[in-house]
């Protein structure tokens, strides 16, 4: 198998579970979750570790980068940002509304739109990916 | 408008895996996979690529499935 493709499979895997645990706890126990600042920081730490890693993996293994950037994963990843932006803008839209009526602090809906914009094109790659349509 | 192709055909007359050709084409098994079967329509430069490959003409590989 692909090593770059596993690898980018395991990691919208992990964004996937990681921003719905987050998410979770936002909704069912906000105590648990720390210092915004602090997940704020280990998520751009993760992101640029994540990068180091693809990078290094491109710089050392081309010729199976090049077979997992192919078409049919680009096609793929496509439709999973086109997927994204459409549940963006849909749950934008119920924020709005409930902000708007005072039902949502518009803090509170600012951070919630960050979970489909995560979540939605990862979902699309794994289901992709274990459909044998991303690398 | 569906795309038909000949790629099994044709992948198989030159004695290719699927995997063969697309390390020769440069592009993962699974998409070779995909346009096989008709779920992914390739790119003007992939098709030219792959009917290079295996040595016919794009014309002879893919055809409109009406």
């Amino acid at each position: 198998m692909n090593v770059f493709a596993t690898a980018r499979f395991y990691l919208h895997l992990g964004l996937l579970l990681g921003i719905s645990v987050l998410l979770i706890c936002i909704l069912v126990a906000p105590t648990l979750i720390p210092n915004g600042l602090f997940l704020y920081t280990l998520s751009i730490a993760i992101a640029l570790i994540g990068a180091a890693v693809f990078w290094a993996l491109a710089y050392f293994r081309p010729v199976e980068a090049d077979a997992a950037n192919d078409e049919l994963v680009q096609f793929s990843e496509q439709k999973s940002v086109i997927l994204g932006y459409w549940a963006t803008l849909a749950v934008f839209m119920v924020m709005a509304g409930l902000t708007l009526t005072d039902n949502l602090d518009a803090r509170i809906a600012f951070y919630f739109l960050g979970f489909p914009l995560g979540i939605i094109p990862s979902i699309y790659m794994v289901i992709a990916f274990m459909r044998g349509r991303a690398g | 408008m569906k795309l038909g192709n000949n790629l099994r055909k044709y992948r198989k007359e030159r004695g290719l895996t699927q995997a063969g050709l697309a390390e020769l084409t440069k592009v993962s098994r699974k998409t070779i996979n995909t346009v096989e079967n008709g779920v992914f329509v390739p790119s003007t430069v992939l098709a030219l690529s792959i009917a290079k490959v295996v040595g016919t003409s794009v014309e002879e590989l893919f055809y409109l499935d009406s």
